[in-house]
């Protein structure tokens, strides 16, 4: 088989893996070597889709014995199967890399004969890159579950970031589709990671070189829509994930229909805006301080399609409104929609030398088309006649158009004293989060 | 305009070499004249004007160091890494907001780069920023081909000098492979030889001809890039917004 075909079948498997990251390591170029890597990342294009291309996202097979329903490489779909050699693989990343295509490498496989076996071959790939062209970029790869701990701890020596993933967000979702898999069997990688990890943060106290182990971290994904969870057990099981096991990101990725069972959803677009929802509420657990169970709670368990979840959290929670920009801590700053850690930043560091008003937060940047409902400047709203009003300010918050508009809507609302128009209807809120928008 | 600007009856302008110590040079001269200058810029930008005097800065690298050491020590590393970036940008009132800057600085200390609601800090800040992320975007977009006999070449043309900054990027990265970065916008050729880094002008030179089976690396690229998208997802809108055309003239991906 042509190398073409290899890299065009075994791109076309690994293209649904959201993990296309490379920020998170330094690496220091050494001599006779080739190649670094810089902690912010890097992306090298974008593909057709708007998603970022940094690294040369290949799996090595495409062959594996799982029937995992979800996934396109199942052992019972009817696809095109390769495989590369080590070797070429390596070679190809390489000129690849010198030209300044990709950052890195991510490698993700199928399994075939056995997670011991397909675990070797993915470790020769990068024995041969670190050790016989020196190669100091970024490396992503893939913990095949039911691999033994010896091979992970050496692919972990050998990468920048490792990552299992979790797939489906429930248990019995995992049953269902993926009756190969168990949580056990991808949360046993996960933990021996995580101890090497601490362990390695340890060591380097007591040891002057102790060997890197895993320095990006590692990361997971879950498939969004495939299965009837909800966005609560999902960030519910995020928290979990970065909480007891340190994980430096979880990937959702919304489901692509690729499989034909029973259980799964049929003829679905992929549910961007759910996906995008979710990748917001991440953002506030991992930066701003917020727990799950304050975005989202048992009986609403799924995130609103027309605002974001911090401007959900906020309507809900207006008697911690305003908030004086002059004096909040940081900590309540980056809770004010349309404020963000960097913006929160900046006021701290420019009300230092002077009060602030709402001009000076123009200049500062700051998004005052969603802030301007929740602050205050030297005790004044921006607009004097406004007054906290849920309705209003879920009007605002929801119209695309400019400020003008929204008061004029407001007028009229207040005259008809209708609500329900502005609130979107049950109907609507299921086919946003099912896709079919 | 800081309210500090007094002007006397003709404006100066502070007319230097377009260096950094030139510039550096002529913050010196403007600060010992004791008049707040109206303008500083680079001969190749000179424009006449009614009303202005012109000063010709003899670049001086004692005077220029004696300004930078000062201005280190008031401002800081971070803000004089900053201070280097907004030169390296293309705003026309960028020596002008540097002066500005380090005159605050010179008075405040570092308290001056928090300044933000200052316009000479703001717009110091923002012409780096906007320098910095042409820079991460260019450290990625740059395609470089092999030529014969194994060196590299690339092109582009970004909106900021960024040469000085992707220049020590890629030969941290290539350390073995000397290349030439071609600047086709200023016509600057940044070449590294495997051991020292230059900058110098592209007047007469011919880009070399690439090695033979360059062009199926090329092949094998587009057709990864065209493989990783998913089509159910498609969004060319975001695509186009995140690669912008005028960065892929010279390349294929986008054809």
């Amino acid at each position: 088989m042509e190398l073409q075909d290899k890299l065009r079948i075994l791109t076309e498997s690994a293209k649904f893996d959201a993990a296309c990251t490379s920020s998170g390591s330094n690496r220091k170029n050494i001599k006779g070597g080739i190649g670094a890597a810089a902690s912010a990342g890097c992306c090298h294009a974008f593909s057709s889709d708007g998603r970022c291309i940094s690294l040369l996202k290949v799996l090595y097979t495409n062959y594996c014995i799982n029937d995992c329903k979800y996934c396109l490489c199942r052992r019972s779909n009817d696809i095109e199967r390769a495989a590369f050699e080590p070797r070429e693989l390596a070679e190809l990343f390489l000129d690849f890399y010198r030209r300044n295509y990709v950052e890195g490498l991510f490698l993700s496989s199928g399994v075939i004969k056995s997670p011991d076996y397909t675990a070797e071959r993915l470790l020769e790939v990068l024995r041969i890159l670190r050790e016989e062209y020196f190669f100091c970029g970024y490396i992503h790869v893939k913990a095949i579950p039911g691999a033994s701990p010896e091979l992970v701890r050496a692919l972990g020596l050998l990468a920048d970031r490792m990552s299992v993933n979790i797939e489906l967000p429930s248990e019995n979702s995992l049953k269902l589709l993926a009756p190969q898999k168990s949580r056990e069997k991808v949360t046993k990688p996960m933990g021996q990671i995580r101890d090497g990890i601490i362990q390695r943060k340890n060591d380097i106290k007591h040891f002057r070189s102790t060997p890197r182990f895993v320095p990006a971290g590692q990361s997971t994904q879950m498939i969004i829509g495939a299965t009837p969870d909800t966005d609560y057990q999902i960030i519910r099981l995020s928290q979990a994930l970065y909480r007891t096991y340190g994980l430096k990101r979880v990937f959702y990725s919304a489901y692509v229909p690729v499989g034909s069972h029973p259980a799964l959803p049929k003829d679905i677009k992929p549910p961007l805006l759910r996906e995008h929802r979710l990748y917001q509420a991440d953002w506030l657990l991992r930066f701003y301080g917020f727990t799950a169970e304050e975005i989202l709670s048992e009986e609403n368990s799924h995130l609103d399609p027309l605002l974001d979840p911090k401007a959900f959290w906020a309507l809900n929670h207006l008697e911690l409104f305003p908030v004086e920009i002059n004096t909040a801590p940081y900590e309540m700053l980056v809770r004010v929609p349309g404020i963000g850690v960097l913006c929160a930043k900046r006021i701290i560091a420019a009300r230092r030398m002077a009060k602030l008003t709402f001009d000076d937060l123009k200049r500062l940047r700051v998004q005052l088309k969603t802030s301007v409902y929740f602050i205050t400047c030297g005790g004044k709203y921006m607009f004097p006649t406004f007054k906290m009003d849920y309705p209003f300010i879920y009007g605002g918050l929801t119209a695309s158009s400019s400020m003008m508009p929204v008061i004029l809507q407001h007028q009229q609302l207040t005259m008809e004293d209708d609500l329900d128009s502005l609130t979107p209807a049950a109907e609507e809120r299921v086919k946003c989060l099912t896709g079919q928008f | 305009m800081s309210d500090r600007t007094i002007l006397d009856e003709s404006g100066r302008v502070y007319v230097y070499d377009g260096s950094y110590y030139g510039l550096f040079t002529a913050v010196f001269d403007a600060v010992y004249s004791r008049r707040e200058p109206a303008d500083i810029v680079s001969a190749d930008r000179l424009q006449l004007t009614f009303n202005t005097r012109f000063i010709e800065v003899k670049t001086d690298p004692d005077k220029a160091r004696r300004v930078l050491t000062a201005a280190r020590r008031k401002l800081g590393g971070n803000a004089m890494k900053r201070i280097y970036r907004a030169f390296l940008s293309s705003g026309d009132d960028r020596e002008i907001s540097i002066y500005r800057y380090l005159m605050l600085g010179f008075r405040l200390g570092g308290g001056a780069n928090g300044f933000l609601t200052d316009p000479a800090v703001f717009r110091v800040s923002a012409l780096s920023q906007n320098v910095s992320r042409e820079t991460d975007k260019m450290m990625g977009f740059v395609r470089f081909s092999v030529m014969e006999g194994g060196a590299q070449y690339c092109r582009f043309s970004p909106e900021n000098n960024l040469l000085p900054l992707l220049l020590p990027h890629f030969a941290a990265r290539l350390s073995g492979i000397p290349f030439v970065m071609h600047d086709t916008r200023r016509g600057l050729l940044g070449i590294y030889d495997t051991k020292e880094r230059y900058i110098v002008s592209a007047e007469g030179f011919v880009p070399p001809e690439s090695a033979r089976g360059e062009e199926s690396f090329e092949k094998m690229w587009k057709l990864f890039y065209d493989t990783v998208g998913i089509k159910e997802r498609k969004n060319l809108k975001l695509m186009k917004q995140l690669m912008p055309a005028r960065y892929f003239r010279h390349y294929w991906e986008l054809s």
